[in-house]
């Protein structure tokens, strides 16, 4: 341990090794310790000490020209990084990071993506030329890809040798081998013996290897580049001071060890063109540090590795750490409804213990956790299990930074939008009720959707207001701590909402290629008011209406489109362009819409309902004559059309009657023709339900509907209206209460006028009335012969 | 010379736990009290391993995880219940870990609906309490009576089909280790390296749950369905192995073949799914247990009924497939759908479609 250098190889993120890095440092007391980590950060991670700051936390490294290119440095608290930045500041000794700067590889990611770029629009100018550059191969072209086997891989070769002792893989081995022990300095020989036969095994596998392909040699030379940067560092610190700890991952320690002359790394480092790049600290999650994909750390069980940090601290003994685990996990099913006793925990130590030595390993690790809850907690069933795995194993843990930590530039402008709003974040629920006329209500609005679309749901809308005409919204507001996290996301497109709002959908509508998904996110943009963006999408929309062969897909986004271009005006949007697209659907949809309704079965029937109500009010609203009169032709030709669902049908013969394109006669022809005694009486109904289908108002006011219906439901045979009711009960259902109310009166309005009118009405008998009350008021000269008559006819009446 | 049908796995297996017993003399394995094999040699015993130059070949795949937990319970004095579906293999299992642990599979009790506490604890010889009176020479003992004696495993194979009056009475023998024998105002205290080694069905599940109290004494392991076809290809392979070699039957030639292909069809009507295609599922559970016993009756059939003994035809496969898939009267329409859909397209079981065809 008296050498100038000594090299400790960790795994990051591993618990043990922090444990076992502290204890060596603490025994070695370096008067300078050197940390894989890229250059960039050197200036403001000694920040980690504000007061305040909790982790887990990251350090994002960004290009402030291009967020989207950026490397995350994700700590936890049994991060051996971590650990090592904390010892440094107590001991004030100096830390440097030593990476390769971030820059050089986002410089590099700059480039290709360029060239990627440049490629493309080649290969968009002149089409038919298949051939890719030959420096350049797709993942998609798989000739190219065959021709090169793939880079030895590290993990697999370190798999291979782990295997010859009895270990599945090599995360297995870290975890039972390395994490679960509380060891000391010798695990840092022991990890680099195994290293450096697995990096001899590598170079060797590299030097059999034929040519490389050109990402894989792009990979294998960054790598080179890395350690050759790291070497460098070395040597220099090494030069100042007595006594150098280097920190990095395992795999890199034999490289670093190597003798390698300085003109070498030198010249390996030659050229190389760097980037600007800004560091931010960023609160982090347990939840995102075990996700392997994006920015996370692919930490499989954050809270497990916390528990045995916190242990290997304490020094507590394998067993503690397992009990205690177990109690967690006992109090974790309590929780979540389901019964453990501290029996239960008691038999769950027994058996971990006694399985973990049957597995030959010298303490239970989390599988034999695991197995052991299973088969005693949970009498052997899986799901419970399932059930606690998130907050148990992976953790709930979040961060947060101090107040005095600079933030990302998103939550700058957050921040500022936020102070110019007059706003809070609070944790509290607030109301807010905005006027889009005035410029801060509509400032506020266009805020709270921007957050929306980056899945910040800070305020939420308290009513949905069909359409935008109304000009009043109400929100719900509340912050959560957790928003820190989307926010990052959003960090990444850009620098300021406006960006990374714009920048988001216009992703989201470059994968989308439904007319109506479209159409939601053109008026999502003109809510969130990001007119940069408005050109593209229009143009995207164009492109994908013009070829789209999903004329319901058209029709329903119709109205949305009518809508928008009628009230753009509110949010300024200048909506020319749309026209053309809602007359070309219009006119295709005018076409296209007896194919598109027929032979369609019931579900898509109902669903066409719904359409076809929204295309005829969508048409109503432009009030363009010629639209009109070519729809009402389309809806005639649909009504005589035999291959319709019934429902369908029903709607479509009650619109053309609404419309006046066939009158009463024609309407209860075609009500007869339809309910007829020998259609199935299921069919019939179906047409009725069709016809009666939010139609509450005509059926009041309309008296041939009204006795159409009343005449055939009380036609039905006993059997046939039971099998009737429940559709008929359906198409009530669409009637508000108040109007089922009125069509009850009219109902029994209609009965009691029945009983008075069927009595036999005879005019000779009225006109004798009528002259005995001429005489009786004195308006008629009183006649002798006829005194008697009248007045036994008036008794009779009366009687 | 007369054969037995099945002999015990004990005697089976003989060589292979001498030769084990010899590894954890030489490797000085730590053993639990009364255990014949360490727990380590117990699971190559069950899960194969290649020990000092022999091969232990696999007695139970696919679930080697499973029998470590199993293995570990009996260490502790918990006891140990097999869960599952039927057919999974849950009593071999038993019976393996009682004749690798033990060296004794045969102390068994049989759940059954009518069983009564005499059979569970012990019974009384009337004769001998008339002649000479209520003594210890009266006692009838039961076999997990016996096991606490001699402390080794017992085993109680369908424990939810006993009454649940009759299961609690394991409650007392389970915690306290002992059986009081009131009549003799004594009690049978358990031996160490007693332990009991339960199955139950979960197609069982709701006949005779067990109470609280007793499922506390049990560690639970789930024995499930196999995950992949290989698997099962294998279970079912070693398994006709092993019944052709005790009939002296040949195998013929393409036995592998309509393993394969009779595993496929129980996976995808298990599963309601082939390819992308989805199917109704019929009512059976459809183990692998009943795949083995599709297969050896097709051997059979092949051997005494045909006239190429060599070969396994479609039509020997047919009449035990349809035995097995079609338990009640709406599973036949399932069935039939399954040749429509899927058997009809695939060229290669054609044949078997049309055998099927003239009996479902």
């Amino acid at each position: 341990m008296d050498e100038p250098i000594t090299l400790l190889g960790i795994r990051h993120h591993g618990p043990g090794c922090a444990h076992a890095l502290l204890q060596t440092l603490e025994q070695l007391q370096p008067d300078i310790i050197l940390l894989e980590g890229a250059e960039e950060l050197q200036d403001s991670w000694p920040l980690m000490a504000e007061a305040g700051m909790r982790p887990p936390l990251a350090q994002l490294v960004f290009d402030p020209k291009a967020p989207h290119n950026s490397v995350i440095y994700p700590w936890a608290e049994f991060s051996p990084e971590w650990q090592a930045m904390q010892f440094a500041l107590q001991q004030q000794i100096p830390l440097q990071m030593i990476d390769l700067p971030a820059g050089i590889s986002a410089a590099r990611r700059a480039e290709s993506e360029a060239a990627k770029a440049a490629a493309e629009t080649q290969t968009d100018n002149k089409s038919p030329d298949p051939e890719p550059a030959e420096d350049e191969p797709s993942d998609l072209d798989i000739d190219q890809a065959e021709k090169y086997s793939p880079l030895p891989h590290s993990a697999s070769i370190l798999n291979e040798i782990l295997a010859a002792a009895g270990f599945s893989d090599h995360e297995q081995w870290w975890d039972s081998a390395i994490e679960r022990h509380a060891a000391g300095p010798e695990l840092f020989s022991a990890v680099a013996d195994l290293m450096t036969l697995a990096r001899e095994q590598y170079e060797q596998a590299l030097t059999d290897h034929g040519p490389l392909s050109a990402d894989d040699a792009r990979r294998l030379e960054h790598e080179q580049q890395r350690e050759a940067w790291m070497r460098r560092r070395i040597r220099a610190a090494a030069k100042e001071h007595n006594k150098v700890a280097v920190i990095c991952g395992a795999w890199h320690v034999p490289a670093l060890k190597a003798k390698v002359t300085l003109k070498a790394d030198n010249a390996r480092l030659k050229g190389l063109k760097k980037l600007k790049m800004d560091v931010s600290w960023v609160p982090y999650t347990f939840q995102r540090l075990s996700q392997e994909s994006g920015y996370g750390a692919g930490v499989t069980a954050p809270a497990w590795y916390q528990h045995l940090f916190d242990h290997h601290q304490q020094a507590s003994s394998a067993e503690d750490t397992a009990i205690q685990w177990l109690i967690r996990t006992a109090r974790t099913l309590r929780d979540h409804g389901f019964d453990c006793s501290s029996a239960h925990v008691i038999e769950a130590v027994r058996l971990a213990i006694s399985l973990a030595g049957l597995r030959g390993h010298h303490a239970p690790s989390l599988t034999e956790l695991l197995d052991a809850t299973r088969s005693v907690m949970t009498e052997g069933r899986q799901g419970p299990v399932d059930q606690i795995y998130q907050p148990l194993v992976i953790g709930e843990q979040m961060g947060a930074l101090a107040a005095s930590v600079p933030t990302l530039p998103i939550e700058q402008d957050l921040d500022a939008a936020i102070k110019r709003l007059r706003l809070k974040k609070t944790t509290s629920v607030s109301q807010v009720s905005l006027d889009l006329r005035k410029e801060n209500g509509l400032a506020r609005s266009q805020l709270f959707r921007r957050l929306l679309v980056l899945e910040i749901p800070w305020a939420v809308e308290e009513r949905y207001h069909s359409g935008q005409g109304s000009f009043r919204e109400e929100w719900q507001l509340q912050w959560q701590p957790e928003f820190a996290i989307p926010l990052l996301d959003a960090s990444l497109l850009g620098h300021t909402l406006e960006q990374a709002a714009g920048r988001k959908l216009k992703q989201r509508l470059q994968q989308s290629h439904q007319v109506a998904e479209i159409v939601a996110d053109i008026d999502r943009l003109l809510l969130c008011h990001l007119p940069d963006v408005l050109p593209d999408a229009v143009q995207h929309l164009q492109n994908v209406a013009a070829v789209s062969a999903d004329l319901q897909d058209m029709m329903d986004a119709l109205l949305p489109l009518i809508q928008l271009r009628r009230y753009g005006s509110v949010r300024q949007l200048d909506s020319q362009s749309l026209d053309q697209i809602a007359d070309s659907i219009i006119i295709r949809s005018c076409n296209g819409i007896v194919a598109a309704c027929s032979g369609l079965d019931e579900d898509t029937s109902y669903r066409m309902l719904d359409t076809l109500e929204s295309v005829h009010n969508a048409i109503n609203l432009t009030g363009d004559a010629e639209h009109l009169q070519r729809w009402q032709q389309a809806l005639l030709l649909l009504g005589e059309h035999t291959g319709l669902h019934a429902v369908l049908s029903g709607r479509i013969n009650r619109l053309l009657h609404e419309i006046g394109m066939i009158d009463s006669d024609a309407l209860s022809q075609r009500f007869q023709l339809n309910v007829s005694a020998c259609q199935d009486v299921e069919t019939a109904a179906a047409w009725v339900e069709g016809l009666l289908l939010n139609a509450a108002g005509t059926l009041l006011f309309d008296d041939t509907l009204f006795s159409l219906l009343d005449r055939w439901l009380t036609e039905l045979e006993e059997e046939e209206f039971v099998r009737t009711l429940p559709l008929i009960r359906r198409a009530f259902c669409s009637f508000r209460s108040d109007e089922l109310h009125q069509l009850g009166l009219k109902v029994t309005a209609e009965k009691q006028a029945d009983t008075t009118l069927t009595g036999h009405w005879s005019p000779e008998l009225a006109d004798m009335a009528l002259d005995t009350l001429g005489h009786l008021l004195g308006l008629l000269p009183p006649s002798a012969q006829t005194a008697d008559q009248p007045q036994a006819i008036t008794a009779e009446e009366s009687a | 010379m007369s054969e037995l049908i099945k002999p015990l796995a004990e005697q089976q297996f003989q060589q292979e736990i001498e030769h084990l017993k010899a590894w954890d003399e030489a490797q000085q394995h730590p053993k639990p009290p009364q255990w014949q094999l360490s727990p380590k040699a117990v699971v190559t015993f069950i899960c194969g391993g290649e020990i000092n130059g022999q091969t232990i070949p696999c007695k139970y795949y696919g679930a080697d995880r499973q029998v470590e937990v199993a293995v570990a319970t009996l260490t502790t004095d918990r006891a140990l219940l097999l869960y599952g579906p039927p057919g999974t293999g849950k009593s071999t299992l038993s019976e393996l870990l009682a004749a690798g642990i033990s060296g004794n599979s045969q102390l068994i009790v049989q759940g059954t609906a009518g069983i009564s506490e005499e059979k569970v604890l012990y019974e009384w010889d009337y004769a001998h309490r008339l002649s000479k009176g209520t003594d210890a020479g009266a006692l009838v003992k039961t076999p997990i009576f016996r096991a606490m004696e001699e402390g080794s495993i017992a085993r109680v194979e369908e424990l939810t089909r006993i009454p649940s009056d009759v299961q609690d009475a394991l409650i007392t023998i389970l915690s306290e280790k002992m059986m009081p024998v009131p009549e003799l105002n004594s009690v049978i205290m358990a031996n160490r390296g007693f332990n009991i080694i339960a199955t139950a069905n979960d197609k069982d599940k709701g006949v005779n749950d067990l109470s609280k109290a007793l499922s506390r004494r049990f560690n639970t392991v789930r024995l499930e369905l196999p995950d992949d076809a290989e698997t099962e290809t294998r279970i079912v392979r070693s398994n006709i192995d092993k019944l052709c070699k005790g009939q002296n039957l040949p195998l013929p030639a393409n036995t592998e073949a309509e393993i394969q292909r009779v595993v496929k069809v129980f996976r995808e009507l298990r599963n309601g799914q082939a390819g992308t295609e989805k199917l109704e599922k019929p009512s059976a559970t459809m183990s692998p247990a009943e795949a083995i016993s599709v297969v050896s009756q097709a051997i059979n059939m092949a051997a005494y009924l045909s006239d190429d003994s060599a070969s396994i035809e479609a039509g020997h496969i047919a009449s035990g497939l349809e035995g097995v898939v079609v338990k009640e009267a709406e599973d036949r329409q399932v069935f039939r759908n399954y040749l429509d859909r899927v058997l009809k397209t695939r060229a290669a079981d054609r044949d078997l479609e049309e055998a099927l065809r003239q009996i479902v």
